[in-house]
């Protein structure tokens, strides 16, 4: 499994402005061998990627302010090229045609079953290494 | 000279105008009043006024009126044309006297309202839509995100314990979170738009298309529409009809929180891989209440906030972003930001 080998574990980063889903995730992502840092706001999200080196985000949509359409546009100026899973509770056809255009990888509708999760996440993770 | 200028106006109005005399004769009829009720002069001075309008009662009172006042303004009433199709118009009705002060006539100016009607009726169903999509994008949004949570602890639970009545209880939660979701699914399912088309936008010929249709309206609302466009502009990539309905939402919102008039200007930009356009509404008087949009009688709160919310969720399926700020010169302005999109 990606992250559990000898070698160090892949960074996730988590940007959600539900604190309870931001916890629950990182934990079921660190037993799955992933070291998991989180956020609940898109511009503090910013800030993490340009210090830190990650190997993939998971990243909420519907935000107050630094929505998650404002995080994938910024990305996509600063041609960030980590995949990025784009999961929230309401998505429209639009809203995903959006998100691909703006260099998300997947996008996933709430809640989201944590085998298909973890499944992607991996394979994401292996095919950009 | 004054009848020179007065027979070009008569010529060139686009509204209809007619005149008729004491004796109830039609003496003059423009071109826009044939194409308007379909009948020639000859033709219309055969056929009794009152068969013109569908609704008897309205053509007594608009009479009425001008015999008491002297004249009617705007009056919004129905005609039927030659194809029996019933037309909304706003008529005006004035008395015409000669140098003595005796009546001698009644001139009329009736202005066909259907493009207004259908850009109103295109309004309330964008308001409908995007009523019902805003409703269940907070639906989902409220339910999911719990559902979320108890999904994530299920699966904490179900990974730290061995106990099979445990893993058991477990499962019946997670059998019915998988239900309350697809409920929410099927739901929020009838308000999810389709995906839109992605044109190839020349915003040049967009916007010179959007004036054309919308100029007779600020006209008559005394707003003054100035368009600013560079003279090059990279092809927009976006759902051309989506675009139309942005500018029609925003076109009604300025309409209604500039009732006294005043000028409105519509700049585009280009920002990297963005297009910018800027909706400039002011108006003469000043306002000492720093609300984001300047009128002299403001439109309800709730009015605005619902124009401004569904023009917040077009530009936002269109991937842009809607802000509305104050400007320096007074007024306000609304932005949207749009990404230029593939091709670009």
């Amino acid at each position: 499994m990606t992250g559990t080998a000898s070698e160090q574990p892949k960074r996730i980063l988590i940007i959600d402005d539900e604190e309870m889903i931001r916890e629950s995730l990182s934990m079921i992502l660190e037993l799955n061998g992933y070291r998991v840092d989180s956020t609940g706001e898109g511009s503090a999200a910013i800030e993490k990627i340009r210090t830190t080196a990650y190997s993939l985000l998971l990243l909420d949509l519907n935000m107050p302010g630094f929505s998650g359409i404002d995080v994938l546009r910024e990305l996509n100026r600063m041609r960030y090229c980590v995949p990025i899973v784009v999961f929230t509770g309401f998505g429209s056809p639009a809203t995903e045609q959006t998100c691909t255009q703006l260099g998300a990888s997947a996008f996933l509708g709430k809640p989201v079953p944590i085998p298909e999760l973890l499944e992607l996440v991996r394979n994401l993770i292996d095919r950009s290494d | 000279m004054e009848w020179a200028l007065l027979k070009s106006i008569y010529d060139a109005s686009p509204d209809a105008i007619t005149y008729i005399d004491q004796s109830g004769r039609i003496v003059l009829f423009n071109r826009a009043a044939e194409i308007l009720t379909g009948y020639s002069i000859e033709e219309i001075r055969m056929i009794p006024m009152v068969e013109l309008y569908p609704n008897a009662d309205d053509f007594g009172r608009i009479w009425k009126q001008v015999e008491a006042e002297g004249k009617c303004i705007g009056v919004e009433t129905t005609i039927r044309n030659r194809s029996s199709e019933l037309i909304p118009i706003s008529l005006s009705v004035a008395e015409v006297r000669d140098e003595e002060g005796v009546m001698i006539g009644t001139v009329g100016i009736s202005r066909d309202l259907r493009t207004i009607r259908n850009l109103q009726n295109q309004i309330r169903h964008l308001e409908t839509a995007a009523t019902r999509m805003a409703l269940a994008s907070q639906t989902a949004h409220e339910i999911n995100n719990p559902l979320e949570i108890i999904k994530n602890y299920v699966y904490l639970i179900e990974s730290g314990t061995a106990d099979p009545l445990t893993i058991e209880r477990l499962g019946i939660i997670r059998r019915e979170w998988v239900r309350i979701a697809g409920i929410v699914r099927s739901l929020t399912g009838m308000a999810l738009q389709p995906i839109l088309p992605q044109d190839a936008i020349d915003v040049r010929a967009f916007i010179h298309d959007y004036r054309d249709l919308v100029i007779p309206w600020m006209i008559s609302r005394g707003i003054d529409l100035i368009v600013r466009i560079p003279e090059s502009l990279p092809t927009l990539h976006a759902s051309v009809e989506h675009l139309r309905q942005v500018f029609l939402n925003l076109t009604l919102f300025v309409v209604r929180v500039m009732p006294a008039g005043g000028v409105f200007e519509i700049r585009v930009e280009v920002d990297t891989d963005d297009l910018i356009f800027s909706f400039r509404s002011g108006c003469e008087e000043s306002m000492e209440d720093p609300h984001p949009i300047r009128t002299t009688h403001p439109a309800p709160e709730s009015q605005q906030e619902i124009d401004l919310s569904i023009s917040h969720g077009l530009v936002g399926n269109l991937g842009g972003a809607l802000t509305v700020s104050a400007h320096s010169s007074g007024g306000s302005e609304l932005r949207i930001r749009l990404p230029l999109g593939k091709g670009e």
